[in-house]
């Protein structure tokens, strides 16, 4: 048992222990409270964030190592901010005009179906031509689509899928000359960052072995990289 | 659109905001891919990370390729990004001063 009294709920709360769950989460609060504090605007309520916090609190749960000897709570903290940033940038995101929103599924779904056929990203006329628009409409989906919020979740298994991405992060730190600041990402933007730079992958290729869109990969490729550098900006 | 289109922008995030149409509609006719146009607009968002200054951002096709210039810009963030940047696009050069850089993607 860790000598973290965090920690050792964390350890009660990866076996089913309800109830430390249930404690972790009000331990964790003041943390999780102080960084909504500072997130929290007109668009996003310091409440929604504190729930988005307590979400990445328990999700911290099942990955943390008492035997790295590392405390939870700052652990805990790096999921609890991913969560945050998700809900922040998805309350950005409900900027996107509904007439972007559409252009933005056309242009996915046209890229999509081409890049299927072809093994490779098409271009602008490309998909002009096969989702009947305009040069200009697809440029406005393209950037529609670059404003929506990545999608929340669900790629941690497929991530999980794909060997070799613990190395690929070192390589990362090495090559990006990052230091450790690659370690505070959430994992599944670590794993995206280290495919596309340490694996070096490209955006297509990553969205093959994942089995999502480029455009997919994309965003979360964006997201990933306005968390690495997105303080210092 | 021919030649080169100049963009002059106090401000990381206005510039990122002014050149992200810019480049989209100049790569989509230079004939650049999806993926390529996208990494140069990420590229160019890192680059211009942290400016305070003006900033001059060229952007000029060129036979299925496309150039973008911008300076001035910190020499500690392009020593940041630089090896990003370099993986983003087809071609980076930085200025000898650090001060400035041009990007190829195509």
């Amino acid at each position: 048992m860790p000598a973290d009294p965090a920690g050792r709920l964390a350890v009660l709360a990866a076996a089913g222990d309800g109830a430390a769950k249930a404690e972790l989460v009000k331990q964790m609060s003041p943390l999780v409270g102080r960084l909504a504090g500072r997130m929290a605007n007109a668009r996003v309520p310091r409440q929604d964030l504190e729930q988005a916090g307590a979400v990445g609190v328990l999700a911290a749960v099942d990955g943390f190592d008492p035997d790295r000897g590392a405390a939870f709570a700052p652990y805990a903290m790096r999921y609890a901010l991913g969560e945050m940033r998700a809900l922040a940038r998805g309350a950005a995101a409900v900027h996107v005009s509904r007439t972007g929103r559409d252009l933005a599924a056309a242009v996915e779904a046209a890229a999509a179906a081409l890049t299927a056929e072809s093994g490779a990203p098409p271009t602008v006329d490309e998909i002009a031509d096969r989702a009947g628009l305009d040069e200009e409409q697809v440029v406005t989906g393209l950037r529609a689509r670059r404003g929506l919020a990545p999608p929340a979740g669900g790629q941690d298994e497929l991530l999980e899928a794909h060997g070799g991405w613990e190395d690929a992060i070192e390589q990362v730190e090495r090559r990006l000359d990052v230091g450790r600041r690659l370690e505070e990402l959430d994992p599944r933007s670590q794993r995206i960052v280290a495919m596309r730079f340490g694996l070096e992958l490209s955006q297509t290729e990553i969205a093959e072995r994942l089995g999502i869109s480029q455009m997919h990969v994309s965003r979360l490729l964006r997201a990933a990289l306005e968390q690495l550098w997105g303080d210092e900006g | 659109m021919d030649g080169t289109v100049s963009l002059r922008v106090l401000g990381a995030a206005p510039a990122a905001a002014v050149a992200e149409p810019v480049l989209l509609l100049l790569g989509a006719r230079a004939g650049l891919d999806v993926a390529a146009l996208d990494e140069l607009v990420m590229a160019v968002e890192l680059a211009v990370r942290g400016a305070g200054r003006p900033l001059l951002i060229e952007v000029t096709p060129d036979d299925g390729r496309l150039t973008v210039a911008v300076r001035p810009l910190e020499p500690d963030g392009l020593r940041a990004y630089g090896q990003a940047l370099r993986r983003l696009v087809t071609d980076v050069e930085i200025d000898g001063d650090g001060a400035g850089i041009v990007m190829r993607a195509g």
